[in-house]
């Protein structure tokens, strides 16, 4: 009975039909998701901060209404990795029993190119899943000059040696001249004897003893501007979820230049 | 798999039919206003979510600090001395019915004060005067033993954090919409065990907000409004999330920067601005009749091209805020009424102001 029962669920979930429902069902909760995220991101904002788990316990519960199209993506995406997973796996051992029998070498990578595309994008899901539940988030730090700081929960100080602020530099945005866009902020990171210098800007973050710290915003945003104090505001993380996250991506890289490269090859060779 | 759909809209329905609003009068477990939020973890743990997104524990007085805080992260309540920056947060301890009691150190010198209760503390030598909020000094800061200081600027946190004085940002990365402007003392209300008296003023305010819908609903000629002003290197407004442009919207008139959205006195450029500004009817300045708003000519002396825009023609109207405007956080409902009888004078006769000044074409003879 309990072999029936896998037998039955593992055919239920290698189900073309099931994608197909599945992937309308999202189609359709992330419309509703548009709709209820007008002028509501602050709800989702803290997310990033607070991880998931403690977000569906605090804001989600409190904004039911503008959150259950988010509830109801965590079951859906699940169940497309399920299926995704069952699908990919039923055809590989289909394709490994009969791989020398039957298909040429390049029809056999472009399939392959295809399976691992599904499974990176498992892959890519799972790993969100892991920074958003097992990530350790500090979030807004604020740094000035000569005021070194230690990393909570480490024995690693962090100081900010100086800010190189990066004006606006062309001319066509006229309201953006003379803002700072941009600042290279270098830090200075002692651990015990080791001393570490590294430059933390927007989009640049550094990654140092596990933890990676993400510039935020930075003051003054202008020379001469209403507030003149001088600091960066960082979030330091702790994310496990980084690595599969970028396995991933190469994996779905990977799969789809060589879906690519063999879809073209395939062509050619039925062509002539 | 229709078991699969059916079971996913079932439990669709149930969160949607489910849900109620955050905005009781019993303490919430948790409760977002704005940028801003309070998690109720249990009766020796609140923890608070601030401006710039730092969670911060308040605990009773006497109880045994939590993990995972860092002793200037931790508040015991109820708070007994407190430091504000903004008017707007002195206003709000004045509605917790805690500021004669808790306030000692403000960043505006005793003659730049007009709440009576800011004066009298002057007078008696328990409000200090810390120094300007750019330039603050942190010696008559300590000397005032402060257990939270309220601020907008985060330059002031690594100072504070090392001398052990627990701070919250109070200013946010987004403007603040109508529901978290009138909500802001549910937040500081737990800081004081206030959370009735925070309750007591949402309420009015929100009556009043009622009154103000009932009085101008179904207004076909709807009233142009913006608010900002040009400076000399950058033009600033009240973006269309403010609770400006809601309030604007709320009385059946269109806010012209609605399309604009961030924070408050959120930068734009000079074109658009004059754009707008061909469209407006009512204008709203930031400056006060002290930082030079006396008349229309006035202001198109400091800015010339501030004259092209229409409400400083004879067609339209130009109001500056009064210089208590800014302080007067805990008469929100009065605040709220005056801009609805400023944008419908009809509605609203024989409305006596007390918040703004509508500016005069020229300053009055002799000034």
């Amino acid at each position: 009975m309990p072999i029936q029962l896998v037998v039955r669920t593992y055919q239920f979930f290698c189900s073309i039909k099931l994608t197909v429902t599945l992937l309308l069902l999202l189609v359709a909760d992330l419309s509703l998701g548009y709709i209820c995220l007008q002028g509501k991101v602050s709800l989702f904002q803290p997310m990033n901060e607070v991880g998931l788990s403690q977000w569906l316990l605090t804001y989600a519960r409190s904004q039911p209404l503008d959150s259950a199209w988010f509830l109801l993506l965590l079951p859906l995406l699940s169940l497309l990795g399920i299926n995704t997973l069952c699908c990919t796996g039923e055809k590989l051992y289909h394709l490994v029993r009969s791989q020398h029998t039957r298909l040429p070498a390049n029809r056999l990578w472009l399939t392959l190119s295809i399976h691992l595309m599904h499974l990176a994008m498992v892959l890519l899901l799972a790993g969100y899943l892991t920074s958003y539940t097992l990530s350790t988030i500090y979030p807004s730090i604020t740094l000035t000059p000569g005021l070194p700081l230690t990393v909570p929960g480490s024995s690693l100080q962090v100081e900010l040696l100086e800010m190189q602020m990066i004006p606006y530099s062309r001319n066509r945005l006229i309201p953006f001249l003379g803002r700072n866009i941009d600042v290279n902020a270098h830090l200075l990171f002692k651990d015990g004897k080791e001393q570490v210098h590294a430059t933390l800007a927007m989009n640049r973050p550094v990654h140092i003893h596990g933890f990676s710290f993400f510039l935020q915003r930075f003051n003054p945003t202008r020379a001469g501007g209403m507030s003149p104090s001088q600091y960066i505001i960082f979030d330091i993380r702790r994310d496990p979820g980084v690595l599969p996250t970028f396995i991933a991506m190469g994996a779905f890289l990977t799969g789809l230049f060589g879906y690519l490269f063999f879809r073209h090859r395939t062509r050619k060779r039925l062509e002539l | 798999m229709k078991y699969l759909v059916s079971t996913i809209l079932l439990l669709l329905s149930i969160s949607l039919c489910g849900c109620k609003t955050g905005d009781s009068a019993e303490k919430v477990p948790f409760l977002q206003i704005g940028e801003f939020a309070i998690n109720r973890v249990s009766d020796e743990l609140t923890i608070v979510r601030d401006g710039a997104g730092r969670s911060l524990a308040l605990i009773p007085r006497g109880a045994k600090a939590p993990k995972g805080f860092a002793p200037h992260m931790i508040i015991r309540v109820p708070v007994q001395r407190v430091v504000a920056y903004g008017g707007f947060d002195v206003a709000a301890l004045r509605v917790l019915g805690v500021l004669d009691d808790t306030l000692v150190g403000v960043t505006k010198a005793k003659e730049k004060w007009f709440v009576d209760d800011v004066k009298r503390g002057f007078d008696d030598g328990r409000i200090a005067f810390i120094g300007d909020a750019t330039a603050i000094n942190y010696e008559l800061l300590k000397q005032q033993h402060p257990e939270l200081v309220l601020t907008w600027d985060p330059s002031v946190i690594p100072m504070l954090s090392t001398l052990n004085i627990p701070c919250i940002i109070t200013s946010t990365p987004v403007a603040m919409c109508l529901n978290a402007r009138m909500s802001y003392v549910k937040f500081l209300a737990p800081f004081f065990n206030r959370e009735q008296q925070a309750e007591d003023f949402f309420q009015k305010v929100s009556n009043s907000l009622k009154d103000i819908r009932r009085t101008t609903e179904g207004q076909w000629d709807k009233t142009k409004v913006m608010w900002g002003d040009m400076y000399e290197k950058r033009v600033l407004v009240e973006p269309g999330n403010a609770w400006i442009g809601e309030l604007v919207g709320l009385v059946d008139s269109d806010y012209l920067f609605e399309d604009v959205y961030g924070t408050s006195c959120i930068e734009i450029s000079m074109e658009r601005f004059l754009y707008s500004g061909t469209q407006a009817n009512i204008y709203f300045t930031y400056r006060t009749p002290k930082s030079g708003a006396t008349s229309k000519a006035a202001l198109a002396r400091l800015h010339p091209l501030l004259a092209k825009i229409k409400p400083l023609s004879p067609e339209g109207k130009v109001y500056a805020p009064l210089p208590h405007y800014g302080q007067s956080g805990d008469k929100l409902d009065e605040i709220f009424t005056e801009i609805a009888a400023i944008i419908h004078p009809k509605l609203y006769p024989n409305y006596q102001l007390k918040y703004f000044q509508e500016l005069p074409e020229v300053d009055p003879k002799g000034k």
